[in-house]
């Protein structure tokens, strides 16, 4: 049976390609969880939204007329140049060749596997932590003082804050975000009315002094909790 | 089945091809140059199209690596764009929920190795195995990647949908 955890696990990959038991396990948990079924609906809605917004490109009228007076002129000079006699045969070997290979490449692929995505989101977890670290390292500033799950990373770097540049990482989790920005001291000095305005009213601060830099957290949600990696009980 | 011809390929994939130029690279000009080239290259490497039905991503293989090589062009001779404004096509109408405009705004802050995946995945339909296949990527790094740039997105794009939806919910 699967239970909640999994399934919003499978639903962070857009329109997961499930066969079998899992797409069966997965289908009877919706079936009985309203939560995650509504999950389920707003992915797929904006799944279809994205589909429609991404194929919204229109093609330059001549473009294709354009693209065959090219290759006509390409296949004229090269048909006057006349290369190897053997060409035909040739091709025909790769194309025996190719269709071996692609009948014997369709029976070795694997099958979607949620304990590989999982490994490698593991593995890219570790990476965008050392990532980051690297560049606040870079631009001389300190390691974050709080231990954030670096599954929720979604990007770092600057932007303005009150009229100068700030470097940034955000989090999301769920619908709510979390952006840690690190100031040197006496680079500001803000009431949080204008960090409000400038941030958003929804997020709620607070900051931190350490290591010479001031580290301001702006978050919408209750706290920073939802963030921040599980703690192990002690035994 | 017997190999197309290039003026076939042309037929079939020009607009896919030319969609997807756009989208990685965010001009209406290079979107244009890409898809020449790739027909280009085509013709002089029809031989090694092994598998006639594989076409079209044989095709979006060539036009990625063409992309991939102007980028490294660009890098090397430092270029600045003159406006740093992404150029978008004419006639194009807001979607109802996402406006492309500002999709393409935010592909342009995606990096390549997760903004590729995402294009692929989301404009032509092609399943994990093929953009794997394509990208010559573990299918495990393909799906995290997907899942990554579509949190991004949805952040960018659709950023109080969530709440909403959980408020409307209650």
């Amino acid at each position: 049976m699967m239970d909640c955890f999994a399934t919003r696990t499978l639903l962070a990959f857009p329109a997961a390609e499930l066969v079998g038991t899992d797409r069966a396990a997965l289908q009877s948990h919706l079936d009985s969880c309203p939560a995650c079924r509504d999950s389920h609906d707003r992915e797929s809605r904006f799944d279809s939204k994205l589909r429609a917004a991404m194929i919204a490109v229109p093609v330059p009228t001549g473009l294709r007329d354009s693209l065959q007076r090219n290759a006509a002129a390409k296949i004229g000079a090269a048909w006057r140049r006349k290369t190897a006699t053997g060409f035909g045969a040739g091709l025909a070997v790769l194309l025996a060749l190719g269709l071996t290979f692609s009948a014997a490449s369709a029976w070795l692929r694997p099958a979607f596997k949620l304990e590989i995505a999982a490994a490698e989101l593991e593995r890219e977890r570790d990476n965008r932590e050392g990532t980051v670290l690297d560049w606040l390292k870079a631009e001389g500033l300190p390691g974050i003082p709080a231990d954030f799950d670096y599954g929720y990373y979604l990007e770092h770097g600057k932007r303005p804050l009150l009229g100068k540049d700030a470097a940034f990482v955000l989090f999301q989790n769920g619908p709510d975000t979390a952006r840690v920005f690190l100031l040197r001291p006496g680079q500001y000095q803000f009431p949080t009315k204008d960090l409000s305005e400038t941030i958003g009213s929804q997020y709620r601060f607070e900051t931190i002094r350490r290591d010479g830099c001031v580290f301001l957290f702006a978050y919408s949600g209750p706290s920073l909790e939802p963030f921040l990696k599980p703690r192990v009980p002690l035994q | 089945m017997a190999v197309p011809s290039v003026p076939d390929l042309i037929d079939r994939h020009y607009q896919s091809l030319y969609r997807y130029a756009f989208r990685l690279s965010g001009s209406a000009a290079d979107a244009e140059d890409l898809t020449q080239e790739t027909f280009g290259k085509a013709l002089t490497r029809l031989a090694q199209l092994r598998d006639p039905e594989r076409a079209k991503p044989w095709l979006f293989q060539i036009l990625r690596n063409g992309y991939l090589h102007r980028l490294r062009d660009e890098k090397r001779r430092k270029l600045l764009p003159l406006d740093t404004v992404p150029e978008l096509p004419e006639q194009t109408g807001e979607i109802e929920g996402i406006d492309p405009e500002e999709l393409q705004k935010a592909l342009n802050g995606l990096e390549e190795s997760f903004r590729t995946p995402l294009i692929l995945f989301y404009f032509e339909d092609f399943s994990y195995r093929d953009i794997a296949e394509q990208l010559d990527l573990p299918m495990g790094t393909v799906m995290s990647r997907l899942a990554r740039a579509k949190a991004y997105l949805k952040a960018k794009l659709d950023p109080n949908s969530e709440t909403q939806a959980r408020r409307e919910g209650e």
